[in-house]
Parts: structure tokens; sequence; C-alpha cells
């Protein structure tokens, strides 16, 4: 077990470091950052100065070196366009974000995995059309089509939650379903499809003929198979869900990573984007090895094998 | 005292395109602390009897029966609720055929072994663990306690069937359903296991109903048999009753299928059961074995024949049986005998294989070193023109391998392998096909299912430009009548044919461009017996008739004393023994090989299970023993096993690799 988690580790860190140069060596080519502190129709000599001021006349592996010691030192840089350190800006806008994420894995667990489960006991029945069916038009509906459905039919008809805004609870409620039903189809398919494949399994047949059924025998015998693979499949939409939905933020003027990435890019201001960017690229590595630790958990031919 | 009594089960299956009457009025008594054999070739019903006695069809599937009285108790109307309580895993236990995905690999061998008695409160939780302790230990695992903690992954094939057992006996049943207990286990360990369950069996006093295919094994460990052909009981009695004065033409058919070790030089064909098991589709109007039966007459297809109680205690369903029983009975041993004459003299050699060896390197995680894992092991063998050369072994051993680089699909990197004298690596893939070809074990999985028969087997002339289409197609269909398929599954897609059908397709597309040599991986052991039998005569006809020469790759000692004219027996990725079939077979030397001949299970009414002298479980190639590499598992090893690898002697024309010969020479 601990050699597996020290492997699976290393390679996370790994995966981080090569996501990091990535992110610094992608935006300082494409941009140059000078010119976007300057602003556009600067002097050339101005732009030149500040080339030499900020250093980006060095070489680029130079900066990143800087820039990454930095990093470990807890200095996240300064952000041009807020005119703020990016640390502070980042923090104040996560709590937000990591809320609505929340809320939303929530959401899509809630609905997804009771509704696989249910499809898959009874295949091929009303419920398994049905929730297939849900399945592939909740896939086509827009993200952004359905925010506005729920925000014409729950906030301006029926008048039960609040338009827009992230100042209470009850500001989240529309969002996350919005955010969180973008996840059901893909999760409550792999849970139907796994678990049917557990069912119809040898060991299976074995635990009914030794007198295990109905709940009983999903529960202790087939759910924790099936759920291996769902495991790492929400930790990938978690993942992506903690890196700010623009989108679903946009709709519900909700002040999260989503909004202050896309503001920050509109600015053309780089080190906030370069720093999102990593931050964003660290939460996947950190939840896929989260997922991998709890699924080698559940596994014992991981942990083992 | 009787156990169980089944009177007139039927299992309906509702399919899409009507309804399949897969068991049709089965009825059968068991005693206590006996122990009843169903055979029959699979899709006989067999197994869905046995599910439907402990529940586990699936809903599509109904179940009548005018009585199942188990355990002095009517069950068939029993409540779900009550049933799983304490029928279903509690006093009646089912082992199944799959060790290797038959136990939930997220939970510990403790937890799945216990869970069943604790859930049902028979005993304490300590109680429940020292008996799991105490019942690993009995079917034979080392390090019983520790291996609580184990998962199945951790296990070998066998020692998961062992755990399958022991599981099933923690509630202390009183029937034993064991379907298929060893079919997926290589031999040596198949007779271990059997004899396990037997003598469990006897010692516990517990009923057990066996299901097999396997009739030397039923002739062995039962007190009764019952015959079932296209989900009917055709016949029952005692094992001897049964087996040497059999009453219905199928279970005299299936006897006769069976490659036989006692037979000598002399090979008599194997006997066949022609055409194909009825559709079970609708209403039965006469005899289900009318179309394949050589003593039909009009009557058999008239009605159904009931089931007739003689008075010795035996059944049977034969319209018949007072004409015909005398001269069941009797042909019994006169069956057609073609001789084929054993390659006396030999003939040119046509494949040459010289030091081959094959090492792959493992890695166990992408930080450890790499290991190396030696599959082929300095092999040399040469097979001549004409010859039937089979390779024998274990699973594991190397023979696999060895055969890819033989048809040129893996590299010959040490040794080199020569056909009609030219290395193969410099052989033109197409003049290569020409040379040599395969047939495959799995005839399911080895045709293209999105091509049509006849394009199946025309494909390698399309590919070798052989002739214009006209010809091609003559071709075909006279390569399909010489493996006995009619002409009218030339548009016909794999999907709709038998597996013996497939497996005479795969045969025909190997014999097309007519090569000299054909290797044959396990050709019949995806195949029932009685099609086994065809498949085995046909590729015996066809070496005569064509002159072809063959090498064979079964475990199937049976198969290989039917058809082989030279043996090789391979160990551990090296070749042990050589010799012709005779010698190997009745004259065995080395200790493997007599091991591997003892695990034969040949039709013996009571015979019961042989002991093996073979100790241990087979070696982890990673890891290979010092000296000879048999000798962990050798019971007659001495000391200097231990410390000299011995190389392989040539006497008489034949090959032994064992150092008790040599160091009696010297």
């Amino acid at each position: 077990m601990l050699r597996y988690l020290l492997r699976r580790g290393f390679m996370a860190l790994l995966v981080a470091l090569t996501v990091s140069v990535a992110a610094f060596v992608l935006l300082n080519v494409a941009v140059d950052p000078a010119m976007a502190i300057a602003g556009e129709d600067a002097d050339l000599l101005l732009v030149e100065q500040i080339r030499e001021q900020y250093g980006f006349d060095r070489p680029i592996y130079v900066q990143y070196f800087e820039w990454l010691t930095r990093l470990f030192h807890g200095d996240f840089g300064e952000s041009y366009y807020w005119n703020k350190p990016v640390g502070e800006l980042i923090l104040s806008h996560a709590p937000v974000t990591l809320q609505l994420a929340l809320m939303a894995i929530f959401v899509t667990v809630v609905i997804s995995i009771p509704l696989g489960t249910l499809a898959a006991l009874k295949q091929n029945s009303l419920i398994d059309r049905i929730a297939l069916s849900t399945a592939v038009s909740a896939q086509a509906i827009p993200n952004f089509w359905l925010g506005l459905m729920m925000i014409i039919l729950f906030s301006v008809t029926w008048q039960i939650f609040p338009v827009s805004g992230d100042d209470t609870f009850a500001h989240f409620i529309l969002p996350s379903f919005v955010l969180g039903a973008s996840s059901v189809p893909a999760v409550m398919r792999l849970t139907r499809n796994g678990l049917l494949d557990v069912l119809s399994s040898d060991y299976i047949r074995t635990a009914r003929s030794k007198g295990f059924g109905g709940i009983r025998l999903l529960l202790q015998h087939a759910m924790r198979n099936a759920l291996l693979p769902v495991v790492s499949v929400l930790a990938v939409q978690l993942g992506q869900k903690l890196g700010g939905s623009v989108i679903t933020e946009s709709i519900f003027a909700i002040n999260g990573l989503g909004r202050l990435a896309l503001e920050s890019i509109l600015g053309g201001d780089i080190p906030t984007v370069q720093m999102l960017v990593f931050v964003f690229a660290l939460t996947f590595v950190i939840m896929t090895l989260l997922a991998d630790l709890l699924n080698a958990w559940l596994d014992p031919r991981l942990r083992l094998g | 005292m009787t156990l169980l009594s089944i009177k007139d089960l039927s299992v309906d299956l509702k399919l899409a395109n009507g309804t399949l009457h897969a068991v049709r009025d089965v009825s059968f008594d068991l005693d206590k602390g006996e122990t009843i054999g169903i055979v029959g070739e699979s899709g006989s019903g067999k197994s869905l009897t046995s599910m439907a006695l402990m529940r586990l069809l699936p809903n599509t599937a109904t179940t009548t029966a005018s009585a199942i009285m188990f355990d002095n108790e009517e069950i068939q109307d029993m409540n779900q609720r009550r049933f799983l309580s304490e029928v279903c895993g509690i006093k009646m236990s089912m082992i199944f055929q799959e060790p290797m995905t038959s136990l939930n690999p997220v939970y510990s061998i403790g937890r799945q072994m216990t869970e069943t008695v604790l859930l049902r409160k028979q005993f304490s939780r300590p109680d429940a663990t020292d008996l799991a302790v105490n019942l690993l230990e009995k079917v034979g695992i080392a390090n019983a306690a520790s291996r609580l903690s184990q998962y199945p992954h951790q296990l070998s094939g066998g020692q998961r069937q062992r755990v399958m057992i022991a599981m099933a006996l923690m509630t202390q049943p009183k029937l034993i359903i064991a379907d298929e207990p060893t079919t997926a286990l290589d031999v040596t360990v198949q007779a271990q296991i059997l004899q396990l369950l037997v003598h469990l069996g006897k010692e516990l006093g517990m009923g057990m109903i066996l299901i097999t295919h396997d009739l030397g094994v039923i002739s062995r460990m039962v007190d009764k048999v019952g015959v079932m052909y296209a989900g009917q009981l055709v016949e029952t009695g005692t094992t001897e009753q049964v087996f040497n004065r059999p009453l219905h033409p199928y279970t005299k058919g299936l006897l006769q299928c069976i490659p036989d070790l006692e037979q000598d030089s002399e090979k008599p064909r194997l006997g066949t059961i022609p055409g194909i098991v009825p559709n079970l589709m609708g209403k039965q109007s006469g005899c289900s074995f009318a179309n394949r039966c050589e003593y039909t007459k009009e009557l058999c297809t008239l009605s159904v024949p009931p089931e007739v109680k003689t008075a010795d205690g035996r059944t049977h369903r034969c319209l018949r049986s007072d004409e015909i029983a005398t001269h069941i009975s009797e042909s019994k041993d006169t069956t057609t005998t073609i001789h084929t004459a054993e390659a006396v003299e030999q003939g040119a050699v046509v494949l040459d294989v010289e030091k081959v060896s094959r090492t792959f390197y493992v890695k166990k995680s992408i930080f450890s070193e790499k290991q190396p894992l030696v599959a082929v092991n300095d092999v040399s063998l040469k097979l001549h023109h004409s010859e039937v050369l089979a390779l024998v072994g274990e699973s594991g051993c190397g023979k696999t391998t060895l055969s890819k680089m033989m048809l040129g699909l893996d590299l010959v990197k040490e040794g080199r392998i020569e056909i009609n004298s030219s290395p193969i690596e410099d052989i033109d893939i197409r003049e290569r096909a020409l040379l040599i070809q395969p047939i495959f074990q799995d005839p399911y999985s080895s045709l293209n299912p999105r091509r049509t028969i006849g394009e199946t087997i025309r494909q390698p002339l399309q590919f070798h430009k052989v002739g214009d289409k006209q010809s091609q197609t003559r071709t075909v269909e006279k390569t399909m009548e010489l493996v006995g398929l009619p002409h009218r599954f030339y548009h016909v897609y794999p999907n709709q044919l038998s597996g013996g059908q497939r497996q005479r397709v795969a045969i025909a597309r190997a014999l097309i461009l007519r090569p000299q040599i054909i290797l044959c991986d396990e050709p019949t052991s995806a195949l029932d017996v009685s099609v086994q039998a065809q498949i085995l005569n046909l590729l015996q006809d066809l070496r005569d008739e064509l002159g072809l020469t063959f090498f064979i790759i079964t475990h199937d000692l049976g198969v290989v004393n039917h058809i082989a004219t030279r043996i090789a027996v391979m160990y551990l990725g090296q070749i042990v023994e050589t010799g012709t079939r005779r010698q190997i077979i009745h004259e065995s030397k080395h200790p493997y090989t007599q091991a591997l001949m003892q695990s034969v299970l040949s039709l013996e009414p009571g015979g019961g299970i042989p002991t093996i002298d073979l100790g241990g479980g087979f070696p982890n190639p990673l890891d290979l023993p010092t000296g000879c590499l048999f000798h962990p598992r050798c019971l007659k090893a001495i000391d200097i096993c231990k410390r000299e690898r011995p190389e392989l002697k040539e006497t008489n024309g034949r090959e032994t690799r064992c150092l008790l010969y040599q160091q009696q020479k010297q």
C-alpha cells in the first residue's frame, strides 16, 4: 500500500511540474508580457523599459525557475490588471467556486447513482428507458440554456430562488443544479453499465448461491465493484467544476474563479492567468490522485497487485 | 433415506422468437451420502437443472415441477425469504466451474468464507474463523490461517477452486451441487480436486450432484449416473449399469466418442454421433434423439418416449429399448475399425527446430528491474513428413510460445527454425503461408463474424491470387466437401454454425492452400466429446488422404493417443521426453510424463481417482528451481537432481531429460 501511495504521489508530482512548465512557457511565448503591461499603442521605449524592469529580457528558463522559486515561497506574483497580489485574488474567489463545485458534485451523485442503479436493476424496463433518454437529452441541452430556463422558471415566474449573485445558500441552488446536471449523463451511464456487468458476473452468481439476495446482494457484493470506475470519473468531474465554470458563473453572476479567469484573460493579465491555469491543473492532479487512492482502498488488486 | 426427490422438473426460457424448452420433465432421486453424476453435452440442460434447484435462473426462465422434495420438505412453494435463509447456501451449496472469476475480487477470502454463517447466525465470528481455517486445511491449502486475509487475485486457479469448495462446506450443507468443478483446471490439478470432493462428500455424509461433460470423471467417482440429452434425462442407473450396459442409443454413442488410453497400436476410428442436437423450441413431437439415432423407426418420430423404469431400478426414454437393448450393450466394443499405420519409416525432415529459446522480460512496476522469464528453453524438435507430432504439457509450459515462432508470428531470436531446410525468417510471408497453416483452439472467436463461410475459406486463394473467381469457388466447394461441410453453408455466417462446424471451417481455411504442415493448437478442447470425435476422425482422414504433416499442441492425452505418431512432453519451457506414441503412452520414463499419464481419467466405473505422483504446484517461471527443473515436484528425485541440470539424452530413438536414467547407465 505504501509503495503504491509513493508511486502515485511521485507520478502526480511529475505531472504537476510538467504542467507548470507548459503553463509558464505557453503564456510567455503567446503574449509579450511587457507589451501587455504597457498597454496597446504604448511607446516602444516604454515597452523596452518595462521589459528590463520586470526582467522579461532574460532567457525563459531563468524566468521559469525564478517563478517556481517564488511559488515555493508562497509568492504568487502581482496582478497588473487588478493591482493586487495574485495569491490574494485567487484566495478571495476560491471559496465561492469551492462551494458551487461541491454542491454541484453532490447533485450529480444524488441523481446519477440511484438512477443508474435502478436502471441496471430493472434493465429494459420503463424506468431504464426514462433514465437513458434523460441522459441523452441532458447531454444535448447546453448549460447556458438550462441555466436561463431555470432562472426564467424558478426565479422570474415562480420566484422561489434568487436570480443571481452569491450571497446566500439559496443563491447556489440553481447554479449547482445546472452545473451538477451536466455530469449526470456520464456518471449515470457508467453506474448503470458497470452494475450490469457486475450483476452478470460469476461472483454475483456465487453470492446468490450463498443465499444473498435483494438489497443485501446489491450493497454487500455488487456496489463496491460497480463503483470503482465511477469514482475515477467523479474525481475528474469534480476537478473540472473546481476549475470554475465560466458559463455557469457568468449566467448566475457568481464571482468565482471562472469569472476571475475570464476577466483576467480579457484584461491580458498574464500572472493571474498563469497562476489560474497552474492551480486548475494542480486541482486535477490532486483529484486524480485522490481517486486513485480511493480506488486502491476499494480494490485490493490495485493495493496489493 | 431420500435427500432429494425431483419429479418432472421443466425449465422454459422465454426468448425473443419463442419459448425454449431447455429442461423437460427431469426426475431423479438422491439418497443421503450418495453422489449422482449428470452428464451431457453443452446445451443439454444439465446446468439449468441445478440452477433451477438453487433458484439462480434469470427472470426470463420459468421452472415447473410436480414435486421437489428436499430434506423432507417441498421446497417449490417455499417463500423466497425462507428459501434464502434456510436452504440456498445453507442446506444446499454450489461449486461453480470458473474459479478465476467466481470469487469477489474486492473482498478477502476470510470475509467471503464466513459471511453466510455470520449472516444466518450459525456461528459466532471467532467460531466461524476457526471453522474456515479448519476447512481450508482440509481442502489442502497451506498456511490456512494467513490465507483468510488474502484476496482472490493472490491465489492460483487451483487454490481458488479449493477455497470455493471450503466455502461451500462452511454451512455444513446436506447437498452439494458441483457444476463442472474441475473443467477449467489443468489435468494434474483436476484429479486432486476431484479426489478431495469425493473424499469430503463421503466423510461428511453429504449428497452430491456432480455435473460434467467429462465421462471419465463421472465413471470413476459417482454412485449413479443420469445422461441428459436435449433437456431430458434419457437414461439413469448405477454407474456400472450405465457405463457397461447402456440402454439408450445416445449413451452408447457418447461412450464410443471417447479417445481411450487403453487402446494400443491399433487405433480404431472413434465412434461419432452424426447430426446435431434438435431445436428445443416449440412442442416436442417424437424422440428428441430420433434424427441422430441409428435405430430410428417410424414410431420414434410419432410419440415422445415416456420414462420407463426397468426391473433393476434403472430408467430410460427409448421406445425401442426392448428390441435393441441387447444389441446396444453387445455392440459396445465392435466399432468399425480403420487401421492407421504408425509412421514406421520416418520421412524427410520438413520442420526443424534447433536449440530455440525465447525469453520475455517482465517488469513488475516501472521502477523495478526487468526480470527474465524463459518461456522456451533450448528446444530442439524435428517434424518428419506425414507424421503427427504432439506437444504435451500443462498450461504455462511454453507450448503456445513455441508454436507462435513456428508459424512465424514471433521472431526467433535464439536458435533457428527451418522449414524445408530454409530458415523461417528468410521465407517470404506468402510462401510461408503455403508451407504451414494454423488451426486454433476456439472456433467461436477465430472466425471473422462479418464474413460468410465461403468468403472465409476463399480468402487465402484471393490473397495468393490462385486461379480466377470460378476456379476459386470450385476449390472452396471441394475443400468444404473434404471437411464435411454442406455447400449450403457457403453463404452462411459463422454465428449460424455449431462449434464443430466452425472448427471444420477453420480446418478448410487452413487446408485450401494445401500446405505441407498443419499446426493445431488445442484443436478440440473447446468442443463437446461427440464433436471432438468427428474432428479427430477428420484430421486423421486428411492426413491419410493428403499426406499432410501435423503438429498438434494439446493437454489432452486421450486425444494425443488417438491421433499422434510421435509425442514430445514439455515442462517449464524444456522438452523433457520425446518418443513414439507407444513409447510415451505405455513405457514413459520421465517421472513428469508418468504423472501426466496417471492424471488421465479413462472410463473405469468405480475406479476411483488415482493418486498422482506429483508434489506441489506449478512453479513460478520467474524463479526457476536449481538443478533439474522438475525436481521440486518429483517424488523420485534424488540428491543430485537438486544440483545438476540434466541434458536431453537419446537412447533407441527416444529422448529423456532425467538424471535417474543417466545415473543408472554410468
